[in-house]
C-alpha cells in the first residue's frame, strides 16, 4: 500500500482551524510565515484565514497556499510519514516540488511570483478568468466552447462532471451562461483574473523557462512526481522545468491523475494544504482509497 | 415511472442527512428540511452531484443530468427539504423530471 503527497493550488475555502492543527502537529508555522516574508519582501507574518488581503488577493494567496503546503510535508515527513508519489493541482506543483527537494522554499516563491508576473504581463490589457462548470462532460463544454466560437479553455478535469475554465472573462461568463442553459448543475466565477491553463498563456513559456534556466537550480525530486498534464513519471530536473514552464499554459486532468496514482497502488492521499478542496473532488473516483484532508492527518501519524 | 411510497420518502431522507452530516462534519440531528446546504451545513453543488450519483446508482436510473440542470433553473435547490423534494421526484419521474413543472 503507497501514500501520495497531494498539494493544493490557492485555496478558496478555509476549514476555518488550520493554524490550530498545524499547532496540534507541532508544526512551526510561524517559522514559514517568516521565510516567506523574507523571500517576498512583504509581511506574511500577521497572517490570517480571516484576513482578505491575504486570501483574496492572488498572489498571496498563492504564497500562503504554498507556506501552508511546505511546512504541513515538511512537518509529515519528518514524523516518518513519507509519500511514495507527488502531484500537484494547478500551482500546488511548487510545493510538490519542494517537498520533494528538487527546489529550495525561497526558489519555491520566486516561481510562483515569476509566473504570476509573467502571465500578468502576457495577458496585459485582457480582461481574464476563470470558471467552474458541474454538470457537464468535457465534450458538452467543448461543443459549447466551439458553437460560440470563445476564447475559452478547459482548464483541469476535476471529474467527469466537474471541470475548471479558463479565457477571456467575457468568453468564460458567455460558456457559464450557456453551460447553466443547456443543464450544467451549477456554475460559477472564480475569484481569479489570471487565466491558468489557458491559450492566452501559451506566450509565458519562453520567458518563464528563461528565468527559470538563470535563476533556479532544480535537483533531481527525492520522490516520482506525477504530472497533472500528462500523467507521466518524473524526477529528473530537466522534466520539472517542463513541468513548471507548460504547467501555466496547458489543461490539466487532475481526474486521470488522481486514477494514475491509484493504479500505482495508493491508497492513501494525504491532502498537503489548507481546505479539503482535493478531498471533496475526490468523491468521483471509485476505487478502495483513503484522502485525508489536513484535519485528519493527526489519525496517521499517532 | 417509479411509485414513491413512504419507505422510498424514509429513505431517500436518510441517506441525505447522513451524507450532508458526513461530509459536513455536522450532527446529523441538526440537519432539519429547513437546513440551507451552503450557509448553514457548509455544503457545495460537488456534494450535489454526488447524491445524484448515489442515488441514480441505489435506484438503478439513466438519468441525463443536464435535465436535473434545467429543472434546478426553475426549481433551485437550497435548503434539505428542497434537495429531498428534487430527489424524490428523480427517483419518481427520471428524465421527464424536466416535463414537471408544478
Amino acid at each position: 500500500m503507497k501514500t501520495a503527497f497531494i498539494f493544493p493550488a490557492f485555496i478558496t475555502e478555509y476549514l476555518g482551524n488550520e493554524l490550530a492543527i498545524l499547532e496540534k502537529l507541532s508544526a512551526v508555522f510561524p517559522e514559514y510565515l517568516l521565510r516567506s516574508s523574507k523571500a517576498t519582501g512583504e509581511n506574511y507574518i500577521n497572517f490570517s484565514v480571516n484576513d482578505p488581503s491575504f486570501t483574496e488577493d492572488e498572489l498571496r494567496s498563492q504564497i500562503i497556499s504554498y507556506t501552508f503546503s511546505c511546512c504541513l510535508a515538511d512537518t509529515l515527513i519528518s514524523k516518518g510519514l513519507k509519500p511514495d508519489f507527488l502531484a500537484g493541482y494547478s500551482m500546488g506543483l511548487y510545493a510538490a516540488l519542494y517537498a520533494g527537494k528538487a527546489i529550495g522554499f525561497n526558489e519555491g516563491v520566486r516561481l510562483i511570483e515569476q509566473a504570476f508576473l509573467i502571465s500578468k504581463q502576457k495577458i496585459s490589457g485582457t480582461d481574464a478568468g476563470m470558471g467552474s462548470v458541474i454538470g457537464l462532460t468535457t465534450g458538452e463544454i467543448d461543443e459549447i466552447i466551439g458553437k460560440e466560437v470563445l476564447e475559452v479553455d478547459i482548464a483541469n478535469t476535476n471529474s467527469k462532471y466537474a471541470h475548471l475554465v479558463t479565457g477571456r472573462m467575457e468568453d468564460v461568463n458567455r460558456l457559464l451562461e450557456t453551460a447553466r442553459e443547456t443543464g450544467a448543475l451549477h456554475v460559477s466565477l472564480l475569484p481569479v483574473k489570471t487565466p491558468y491553463h489557458s491559450r492566452l498563456l501559451a506566450e509565458t513559456q519562453h520567458e518563464f523557462r528563461q528565468f527559470i534556466n538563470d535563476k533556479v537550480t532544480i535537483r533531481e525530486s527525492g520522490y516520482p512526481v506525477i504530472s497533472s498534464i500528462d500523467q507521466r513519471q518524473f524526477t529528473s530536473p530537466e522534466e520539472i522545468s517542463r513541468e513548471f514552464t507548460h504547467n501555466l499554459f496547458q489543461k490539466l486532468d487532475w481526474h486521470t491523475t488522481f486514477k494514475t496514482m491509484l493504479l500505482q497502488d495508493v491508497q492513501h492521499f494525504v491532502e498537503c494544504g489548507a481546505g479539503k478542496s482535493l478531498y471533496n473532488i475526490s468523491r468521483f473516483v471509485p476505487g478502495d482509497f483513503k484522502v485525508y484532508p489536513m484535519h485528519k492527518i493527526q489519525t496517521l501519524i499517532t | 415511472m417509479t411509485v414513491v411510497n413512504d419507505k422510498i420518502k424514509e429513505e431517500v431522507r436518510e441517506i441525505v442527512c447522513d451524507f450532508f452530516a458526513e461530509e459536513c462534519e455536522v450532527d446529523v440531528e441538526e440537519i432539519t428540511d429547513n437546513s440551507n446546504i451552503i450557509t448553514d451545513l457548509g455544503g457545495d453543488s460537488l456534494m450535489f452531484l454526488a447524491l445524484i450519483e448515489i442515488f441514480t446508482k441505489k435506484y438503478d436510473q439513466e438519468i441525463d443530468l443536464k435535465t436535473i440542470g434545467k429543472y434546478s433553473i426553475k426549481h433551485p435547490v437550497e435548503t434539505i427539504g428542497e434537495l429531498i423534494d428534487m430527489q424524490l421526484k428523480i427517483i419518481e419521474y427520471g428524465n421527464d423530471i424536466i416535463n414537471f413543472d408544478a
